[in-house]
């Protein structure tokens, strides 16, 4: 494939293309569900059914496309986002291809606090359980930070195998307090680990999607040092980035989304592993085009996948990391031999 | 006039002193040679000059101003560095790469604009790399990689270019054609060159002025006459040599003696 220079005209077309994507999809997603409503007429309900006298749906129909269908899409969407956002900066600070949002153990450190949020009751206090999550994500995002600077530097390796180990301890935390956990709390506790998008509300829509811009914003604006420490980080410093700063930053900015995101949705796996790799393949490794692809790619996927998770089991509905577990690893396995052969 | 002064410089990794009370001036438009045994500090001074490291004692001075007070971009403005073949773990092309030196001018937010583009192409023929222009880095040789490392410093438009063993990997036909065009810059665009190499007879060959360093002391520093003799390199490398003059450029030329030569 012929590769083109990244220009800013077609980092904004590109992106014009993948916004118009995710809004297609999420309208599809919004009128599929078990409460049928007809194309057209959900079409034109979601377009003027927020105005009072609009009589076109019926007002279940209403509070099914405004209260819960919507707010659980652009919900997946923002998740998506920040997963894949975060993969992409995991991946190059690394300079691991295999790392994800969750290597360096933010995902174990918030389970241990939503399962602790579940099992004592929180789940009816406003962001009882993701507050507690969250608080999860930062506790573990101190303890790798303390463990793996040294010498006033951050190491990679040592960050890395820091978030392996902090991983497993955290399992062995999962395991007990599953293991000594009510019947009643273990199906709420099971769907949390494998993401729950079910929970979506507009309050914490807006709060998210505050920070997550932000985040990103903040992020994406590292977008040239990120490619220059990708090819060595001895080379970054000559080429005139901060290294340590720049780590730092990234570093944080990208748990912080991770943790947000992790929080409020439990642990959908694969997201942010597989959308940064697919976006590389379509459009180099140039992160001022990389990172808003797989921002937007990433929010489109799991729309999908989720979409699929309350849908495909008729009375039922899945939790939405089996949908991008089962979706993800046979691609990558995929990816993976198509690269070597 | 000097642009780089070392002013007493001592530097540790922790231990024993790795460089000790080095003191040197680089003029400007100078093509220096640092030679020496290996663990002799060389590759430790080019990151001391290039402010990556900082010594314990004494400084560098960079067109008289404490490389300590000034910004690692602007750095980057000033001093180039071509290292030796690193792998790249993602597959930029070959113009991204070096695109990058572009970097310290347009900071962390600008898109690059025409006049980069036009450096970049320039910096891409000077070294004979726009056929692979849209290539990716991994699909190339070490030869052609090792051009794209110059492109790229090239088209950061230093005034010092610091070379760390960069022909290491290279066959002799690359060394000579890459130190002919690095004298050819040194000549006509006045860029100072300061190199770091193993092959002494190259130095001899394109160097102004030798520095030969021991144990992180300088052991002598002059012109390639003054510097490379038979008994400094004798002394310094502990290896049997003879050195005599290269018949076509009179300049000293290092022949090795083995103990058992073949037949």
């Amino acid at each position: 494939m012929e590769k083109l220079p990244v220009t800013m005209s077609r980092v904004i077309k590109i992106n014009l293309l993948f916004v118009a994507a995710f809004v297609a999809v999420a309208v599809v997603s919004i009128l599929v569900g078990p409460a049928k409503i007809g194309f057209l007429q959900g079409l034109k309900g979601l377009l003027y059914g927020w105005h009072e006298g609009y009589t076109g749906i019926t007002p279940s129909e209403k509070t099914i496309i405004f209260s819960i269908r919507l707010p659980r899409v652009i919900f997946a969407g923002l998740v998506g986002a920040s997963l894949s956002a975060a993969g992409v900066i995991f991946q190059a600070l690394l300079r691991n291809p295999l790392a994800d949002p969750y290597i360096l153990g933010i995902s174990g450190g918030s389970a241990v606090g939503a399962i602790i949020g579940i099992i004592i009751g929180l789940g009816s206090i406003p962001f009882g359980i993701p507050g507690l999550a969250f608080l999860g994500a930062v506790v573990t995002v101190v303890l790798v930070f303390v463990i793996g600077r040294s010498d006033k530097e951050l190491h990679s390796n040592t960050m890395l195998l820091t978030g392996v180990i902090i991983n497993a301890f955290f399992s062995a935390i999962i395991m007990f307090l599953i293991s000594i956990s009510r019947n009643t709390d273990l199906h709420t506790i099971t769907f949390w680990l494998m993401g729950d998008l079910s929970l979506a509300t507009w309050v914490k829509i807006i709060f998210v999607s505050i920070l997550l811009v932000c985040g990103f914003i903040l992020i994406y604006s590292y977008a040239r040092p990120l490619n220059l420490i990708v090819t060595g980080e001895e080379t970054a410093m000559q080429l005139g980035v901060d290294v340590e700063k720049t780590k730092i930053i990234l570093f944080l900015a990208g748990s912080l989304v991770t943790g947000l995101a992790v929080s409020f949705s439990g642990i959908i796996g694969f997201v942010g592993l597989i959308i940064p790799h697919i976006m590389r393949m379509l459009f180099g490794p140039d992160h001022r085009l990389l990172l808003p692809a797989s921002f937007l790619f990433g929010a489109t996927f799991l729309v999908v996948a989720d979409t699929i998770a309350r849908t495909v089991v008729p009375h039922s509905e899945l939790p939405v990391g089996v949908i991008t577990a089962m979706c993800g690893a046979p691609y990558f396995i995929y990816l993976l031999r198509r690269r070597t052969v | 006039m000097s642009i780089i002064e070392s002013e007493h410089v001592k530097f540790t990794y922790g231990d024993a002193w790795v460089l000790n009370d080095i003191s040197f001036t680089t003029c400007e438009g100078e093509f220096l040679g640092i030679i020496g045994p290996n663990g002799s500090g060389k590759t430790t001074l080019i990151k001391i000059i290039d402010g990556l490291l900082m010594p314990q004692q004494g400084s560098i001075l960079i067109d008289g101003q404490n490389i300590r007070t000034i910004r690692r971009d602007d750095i980057a403005k000033q001093i180039a560095v071509v290292p030796q073949d690193s792998p790249i773990i993602f597959s930029f092309t070959v113009q991204e790469v070096v695109m990058m030196g572009r970097a310290p001018h347009l900071g962390r937010l600008r898109f690059e604009g025409k006049t980069d583009f036009e450096i970049v192409r320039k910096a891409m023929e000077i070294t004979d790399i726009l056929p692979f222009a849209s290539r990716s880095i991994n699909e190339l040789s070490g030869g052609e990689r090792q051009r794209v490392l110059i492109a790229r410093a090239l088209a950061q438009q230093p005034q010092i270019i610091l070379l760390d063993e960069s022909t290491a990997f290279l066959d002799i036909k690359h060394q000579v054609d890459f130190f002919d065009l690095i004298k050819a810059l040194n000549k006509e665009a006045g860029l100072t060159v300061i190199t770091v190499t193993h092959d002494i007879n190259l130095a001899s060959l394109f160097c102004d002025r030798v520095l030969l360093l021991r144990d992180g002391i300088i052991h002598g520093i002059g012109t390639p006459h003054e510097v490379i003799t038979e008994s400094n390199i004798k002394e310094v490398y502990e290896a049997n040599v003879m050195v005599d003059r290269n018949p076509v450029t009179g300049l000293p030329r290092v022949t090795l003696l083995a103990s058992h030569p073949a037949d």
